[in-house]
């Protein structure tokens, strides 16, 4: 953990950018999802801005995970908690692919045209 | 006892305590939200109707996650003063961020408000449309099942009182009398004695309350208590036949169906305590017979206009001058002739997707879904509204058409020499607020894309949805007749499963963040004295609740995309 008066400042000049670059992918993820010219996929919502919202999400949290809450330098016990229980947070969000498992709606859930 | 390693750390760990606890209980966060997300798609994926996307106003969203950022930066900073030791700066810093908490929830509140005031209807046909109800002092406003009623029967057993207000209110001066002449059964040393109550035709006091004698509330009271002893009398004289019955068979069949006397006969003592039992029956043997009675009490009422909220109960038939029962969750029935239960909406969204996607599901042609929409409109009536809603739609379909032709000149064909981009059935089938003002600029006639967009209200005009003060002449007043009505609700979490998981994970993070804010404010004010004993204790501390504010916004971060913009 950064102590001295140094480290501590230098490390606010780092927040301050982080909270920039946090304020543009907001922007950026607004833009995607409103504006047509940067409608990635088809016209109107799919899964390519489904994926591209999810992205620049993610790496928003990350940037406020690694560096806000200090991950890029903490001790290994926090380690443990917090990923183990991130492990259990993205296993209980991609539950829904067991879903895709169940023989008896797998038909009813794949794509038209595709298994026919 | 002094608690080890408040400010500092466990020299194996590394860490102090509330660094430690904190994070176990970020942990556990992190699987309540993956879990609620989780709950998010399962909804999605099996949504059997058409998943609201991108309905919610953007700007307020957009500008709750920069209060956000802007707030995990100041606490981050206020956190650097402490470290610096520089008191003021924390201060100050902290201030924002309470702050930014106070405006963020101010803002989640307008939003729910906007929400839990608006009004959608669903058709029969499936048909949604989105709107203001208009109150109930305004004309025939409310949202009401409006019977004029003439016989009112209530339920001895389980008549609720709110309810029995409420329709005592409403038949306000009308006569009321009794149906049927009602005689109480009144046990006194399990003799039974009837006194009358009150008979057919006697006026009834609707007013007084269950001390007032002659009143409605105490006939109900007198008549439900009776009616209570009765069943306990009847239960006793079951019981006792019952027990009667046994013992007979018990003698006639010789034991051969008498599992109690097989078993007493290794145990003597239970075999007395039968015997005791049973010798006491015999003494009740001449209790009673089984006396009549009845759980209702009817009156009679001269054509009372009574309304009642949907939500307490059901209407059998809801068209005007239909005989028709309204049956309250309390059993009570009002029977009468079904007066205008419509309702008045100013409509702000006209909404047919879900419509086509059960004639879809049906295999319909586009020809005949194209007809069914068209049906609708024809069947709205003569009303000025109606009228402005069909030219709303005339409207509506030349934007599609015109958007149509943009798409396909913007993206080209491809090589099937189908479009690479078509309109979606939000597109399509969906009126929204915003051109429906457009569309009244142009007067109701579409020949650029241009113009209504530029007719469009923007983001500021419409911050949380459709805005009825400004732009009060572009939504049409309708009149909906109850019995086109499948189903109707504000925007609630009774709406759908979009607005239930939306409210579940909004609210509970809303929670987060009055939490979170109480505990900084809590070092802001009260944290001198720890900063005075030692700078660090405090700069500890806030970190950990700065952990947390972090974490409340890390939630927002996915919150934000997954409910505004997909």
């Amino acid at each position: 953990m950064a102590d001295s008066p140094e480290a501590i400042k230098k490390s606010v000049k780092l927040y301050r950018f982080i909270g920039l670059l946090l304020f543009i992918f907001t922007g950026i993820t607004v833009a995607v999802a409103t504006i047509p010219a940067l409608d990635f996929g088809g016209h109107g919502f799919d899964a390519y801005d489904a994926v591209i919202g999810l992205c620049i999400a993610t790496f928003k949290a990350s940037l406020v995970a690694v560096i806000f809450m200090h991950l890029n330098h903490e001790k290994k016990a926090i380690y443990w908690i917090f990923f183990g229980a991130l492990f259990f947070g993205v296993a209980l969000i991609l539950l829904f692919a067991l879903a895709f498992m169940d023989p008896i709606t797998f038909d009813a859930l794949l794509p038209k045209g595709v298994g026919e | 006892m002094e608690i080890p390693y408040i400010v500092n750390a466990r020299k194996d760990t590394g860490l102090n305590n509330s660094k430690i606890a904190i994070w176990l209980f970020l942990a556990s966060e992190v699987m309540l939200f993956g879990g609620l997300f989780s709950s998010y798609i399962f909804l999605r994926i099996y949504a059997d109707y058409p998943w609201p996307e991108r309905v919610l106003p953007v700007l307020p969203g957009l500008v709750n996650t920069f209060i956000l950022i802007a707030s995990s930066v100041t606490v981050v900073f206020a956190w650097a003063s402490l470290k610096l030791r520089k008191w003021g700066a924390f201060k100050g810093y902290m201030s924002f961020t309470i702050l930014c908490a106070a405006v963020f929830m101010v803002l989640k509140g307008f939003e729910y408000k906007a929400k839990l005031t608006h009004q959608s209807i669903q058709y029969n046909d499936w048909t949604n449309i989105e709107g203001h109800l208009h109150p109930e002092d305004h004309g025939h406003g409310g949202n009401f099942y409006v019977v004029n009623a003439n016989e009112i029967n209530f339920d001895l057993g389980s008549y609720y009182d709110p309810y029995l207000d409420e329709i005592t209110a409403r038949i306000g001066d009308k006569k009321a009398t009794a149906a049927k002449d009602v005689v109480l059964n009144v046990f006194e040393d399990d003799k039974l004695i009837q006194k009358p109550l009150i008979k057919a035709g006697d006026v009834i006091d609707l007013e007084g309350d269950d001390e007032t004698e002659g009143s409605l509330r105490y006939i109900l009271a007198k008549a439900k208590q009776s009616f209570i002893e009765t069943r306990m009398h009847n239960e006793q004289v079951r019981e006792s036949a019952g027990r009667q019955s046994w013992k007979n068979v018990k003698s006639n069949e010789g034991g051969r169906f008498n599992a109690v006397r097989d078993l007493t006969q290794y145990d003597q003592a239970k075999k007395d305590a039968v015997n005791e039992e049973n010798s006491l029956i015999l003494e009740r043997e001449d209790f009673g017979t089984i006396v009549a009675n009845t759980s209702l009490f009817k009156i009679k009422v001269d054509n009372a206009l009574i309304k009642i909220k949907p939500s307490w109960g059901r209407m059998s038939s809801p068209k005007e001058g239909e005989d028709t029962t309204i049956s309250l969750l309390d059993k009570t029935a009002i029977v009468g002739v079904a007066g205008d239960s419509g309702m008045e909406i100013d409509v702000d969204a006209v909404d047919h997707r879900h419509l086509v996607m059960k004639a879809r599901d049906r295999k319909y042609s586009q020809e005949k879904i194209d007809g069914m929409i068209e049906d609708w409109y024809a069947n709205l009536g003569d009303s000025e509204g109606a009228a402005q809603i069909r030219k709303l739609w005339g409207a509506h379909k030349q934007w599609r058409s015109l958007f149509a032709a943009k798409l396909k000149e913007d993206y080209d064909l491809d090589e099937d020499d189908q479009p690479n981009r078509v309109p979606t059935d939000l597109d399509m089938y969906r009126i929204t607020w915003k051109q429906m003002v457009a569309y009244k600029e142009l007067d109701y006639n579409v020949t650029s894309l241009e113009e209504v967009k530029e007719n469009e209200p923007g983001m500021i005009a419409g911050f949380t949805g459709a805005n009825h003060k400004k732009f009060h002449d572009s939504f049409p007043l309708l009149n909906v007749a109850r019995h086109d009505v499948k189903f109707e609700s504000v925007f609630s979490p009774k709406m759908n499963n979009y607005y239930a998981i939306y409210f579940t994970i909004t609210g509970l993070h809303g929670l987060h963040v009055i939490g979170g804010a109480l505990v900084l404010a809590y070092y802001l004010f009260f944290g001198r004295k720890m900063y005075l004993a030692n700078p660090e204790w405090l700069a500890n501390r806030v970190e950990v609740g700065g952990l947390f504010w972090h974490f409340v916004d890390l939630v927002w971060i996915f919150a934000f995309p997954i409910f505004y913009l997909m």
